[in-house]
């Protein structure tokens, strides 16, 4: 190799250390971006013809990453999304059936059931009879709002759902935007890097939505598995859809170029998992329950108020307005015909015992401990505690799940930023190496130059 | 395994917000002194409190309902204690007009004091309590005798539960006190009497004499099952205090924090998130000054 040759090896070895750098301080500057995988220079020799003396060329980057690592990454997440949502959810419901402070249900129960006890001791007193009343009315307010509550959570887990849906629809759009891009920066020195950053962006934020599943296939083509189903091929993404099938449920379908198809049972994972078990299995096995107790404690009453007779000698009303299941607690109201009309709660169980007997209001205070609810197995009681049971096997099932998944989804992003992670203190090793590597190559130009000058200047 | 600075990050957010959650937890268990805030918190204490606050407020009720029909209870055994009082005087009134020495003028003179005794029991049978007149059965809107002394209430029983299973009939039967139902009728022997004394009859006075004397027993057996309804009263009353003593013990088990225990936890929970704080600050000194200069 000549002394001329020896400046085109320097200059080489400069270009390619500057390109790393480069690289380098692309890592540094990115230590924190989500999503971003840690590049590392990819340094040749640069062949010269036959010769043994070829200089140095960075024939571009790699991003680090790994597919299982991120397919495990992207599991967790779902896993946790959906925990989390249930979770989110239940606490809600949670706090409906709190009664440690006596401002539950339970409450409004007893206090019902006291007032007929009281009113069996003076039938005649009025004061006690409006009692009977307001507690009446209590009792449907709280049915009615808890009810009212659950509705609402319901219906804010359907909007959830939509907004899901349309996050899920932007996302594919985007990823096939994406896979068409980076398919045309393929072979460049840079390799469409930042262009992948951004897809694994966003396929960790589908995966937080739905399950989801990455790979590429046999003819080199990205695909982005959801639900069970490719919503993204290459350049082309189904779209997605949320409603509610015959049963008021969620209903998840996926439509390419044909029809729309039901793919709801294959979401395992994701916000929308947890949308769908929080609102279709717990709020309304909670609404069901709730409804089940109000007409069976309504029913109940009402068949024994009927019996009785009013102040004015009147028999056969009701105490409550029962609509059959579903929405029985959302419409429990006080009849009609008693409201103002304190004089008209049945206490007595003969018209010749009025004004003073009170044996219907007796009847209907033992009904408290008589199992009149759940097919006639389980006091009013009984069957609220076991309404407030399932509510916390529920809340507290969902807050283990979420714990759970929360530290699975820690260790496969520790694993993952393990992998793909920059690490300040190692790039600013590298920097070092590759600083020192370009003024290695930048004494190598000043001492080629200065053995040409020498050589000019004895030639001279 | 590479340690990156994502992941250093990463798990000093986690870790101190965790702490954060479970130093909440805990302060709120060692403020409110309550274990359970929500039933997910123990769903089966939760689910056990429901069926204990029924059973708390049910016995709310038995106590109530003893309180309020208490008192007219005891103003019905003391009223039946004034009548036989009164009957008591009519009969000694009786036994001295019996006498064959005493002349027309001064029976006259003792069915005077009769017609007042006769009055003041009429009042005594048209007691009203805090429920209402206590001799007249349901009928509690109308005083049971009319003013000539005719029986207008009626013999229905006023009935309340006071304990699991146990109704007790908490009226007397005002018939069976003061009327025929009970043997005599009292305010009829009363107007006998004072005819009798008017009319200078000593036969009829005689007669009443043996009359009173059972109107007397009569109030008696009356004034017993008032007695006996009071006694129920009271037992069933000191046994609900004991329940209630033992209800609320269960529903503290079940709700209330041990202070102590939740104190300890809370400072524990305290002193690991300051820990956890304090290794958040070293490792971030760390990850600021440790690299090559």
């Amino acid at each position: 190799m000549s002394l001329n040759g020896l400046f085109g090896l320097s200059r080489d070895a400069l270009l390619a250390n500057a390109y790393a750098l480069n690289v380098t301080g692309q890592n540094v500057a990115n230590a924190n971006t989500r999503g971003y995988a840690r590049r590392e220079v990819q340094l040749e020799t640069a062949p010269s013809g036959t010769a043994t003396f070829g200089g140095v060329r960075a024939r571009g980057l790699e991003r680090i990453t790994d597919q299982f690592t991120d397919n495990r990454y992207y599991n967790a997440q779902g896993y946790q999304a959906s925990t989390d949502t249930r979770q989110s959810s239940m606490q809600a419901i949670d706090e409906l059936f709190s009664d440690v402070n006596g401002l539950g249900l339970s409450d409004s129960l007893g206090g019902l059931f006291n007032a007929f006890s009281e009113l069996a001791t003076n039938p005649n007193d009025l004061t006690l009879r409006t009692n009977v009343l307001a507690r009446t009315d209590q009792l449907c307010e709280r049915f009615r709002s808890t009810a009212t509550q659950l509705t609402r959570q319901r219906d804010e887990l359907l909007s959830q759902a939509r907004d899901s849906v349309k996050q899920i629809n932007t996302i594919t759009t985007s990823l096939a935007d994406l896979n068409q891009k980076i398919q045309a920066a393929q072979g460049t020195p840079g390799d469409g890097a930042d262009l992948k950053d951004q897809r694994d962006r966003l396929i960790d934020d589908l995966s937080k939505l739905i399950n989801v599943e990455t790979f590429v296939d046999s003819s080199n083509r990205f695909v982005v598995r959801g639900g069970g189903v490719t919503l993204v091929e290459a350049s082309g993404a189904v779209t997605t859809a949320v409603a509610l099938d015959g049963a008021g449920n969620l209903k998840f379908t996926y439509q390419g170029t044909s029809v729309a198809s039901d793919f709801t049972s294959l979401i395992t994972s994701g916000k929308l998992q947890g949308l769908k078990i929080a609102r279709d299995s717990d709020a309304a096995q909670v609404q069901t329950s709730l409804d089940q107790l109000a007409f069976d404690i309504g029913t109940a009453i009402n068949t024994q108020h009927a019996a009785g007779f009013g102040l004015d000698g009147v028999t056969g009303r009701n105490l409550f307005n029962v609509v059959a299941i579903p929405g029985t607690a959302a419409n429990l109201t006080v009849n009609a015909a008693l409201v103002g009309q304190p004089s008209r709660i049945a206490a007595a169980s003969t018209a010749a015992s009025l004004p003073g007997g009170g044996d219907n209001a007796v009847a209907i205070f033992k009904i408290s401990d008589t199992k009149v609810a759940t097919g006639n197995t389980r006091t009013p009681s009984e069957a609220y505690g076991d309404l407030v049971g399932d509510v916390g096997q529920r809340g507290q099932a969902a807050k283990m799940d979420a714990d759970v998944r929360t530290a699975m989804a820690e260790q496969s992003t520790n694993l993952r930023d393990s992998s793909r992670g920059v690490s300040t203190d190692e790039e600013m090793i590298t920097l070092t190496k590759y600083q020192r590597s370009y003024e290695a190559a930048s004494k190598l130009l000043r001492t080629v130059d200065e053995l040409l000058g020498d050589l000019i200047r004895i030639r001279g | 395994m590479r340690v990156t600075d994502s992941m250093q990050i990463g798990n000093l957010l986690r870790t101190n917000a965790r702490m954060k959650t479970q130093l909440a937890a805990r302060s709120r268990t060692a403020a409110t002194g309550s274990k359970i805030a929500a039933p997910s918190d123990d769903p089966v204490a939760a689910a056990r409190l429901a069926r204990v606050q029924a059973q708390i407020d049910r016995t709310t009720a038995y106590r109530n309902t003893i309180s309020s029909v208490k008192p007219d209870a005891e103003l019905a055994e003391s009223s039946l204690a004034v009548a036989q009082d009164i009957v008591k005087r009519a009969n000694e009134l009786a036994l001295m007009g019996a006498n064959d020495t005493v002349n027309a003028q001064s029976r006259i003179d003792i069915g005077k004091e009769v017609a007042e005794l006769h009055k003041q029991l009429l009042a005594i049978a048209n007691t009203k309590g805090n429920t209402g007149y206590l001799f007249a059965g349901t009928a509690t809107t109308v005083a049971p005798f009319d003013a000539a002394g005719a029986w207008v209430g009626n013999i229905n029983s006023r009935n309340a539960e006071v304990a699991p299973g146990v109704t007790v009939n908490f009226n007397i039967n005002g018939a069976n006190a003061f009327t025929v139902s009970g043997g005599r009728d009292i305010l009829a022997d009363f107007t006998a009497l004072e005819t009798a004394l008017n009319t200078n009859n000593s036969a009829g006075i005689a007669a009443q004499v043996t009359n009173m004397d059972s109107a007397h027993k009569q109030l008696g057996t009356s004034r017993t099952e008032a007695g006996v309804l009071l006694a129920r009263f009271e037992t069933a009353d000191s046994t609900h205090q004991l329940v209630e003593v033992a209800q609320a013990r269960t529903r503290a088990s079940i709700v209330d924090a041990d202070p102590v225990q939740a104190y300890t936890e809370f400072n524990a929970a305290q002193t690991m998130l300051e820990q956890s704080m304090s290794v958040t600050r070293n490792i971030l000194e760390s990850l600021r000054n440790n690299k090559l200069t």
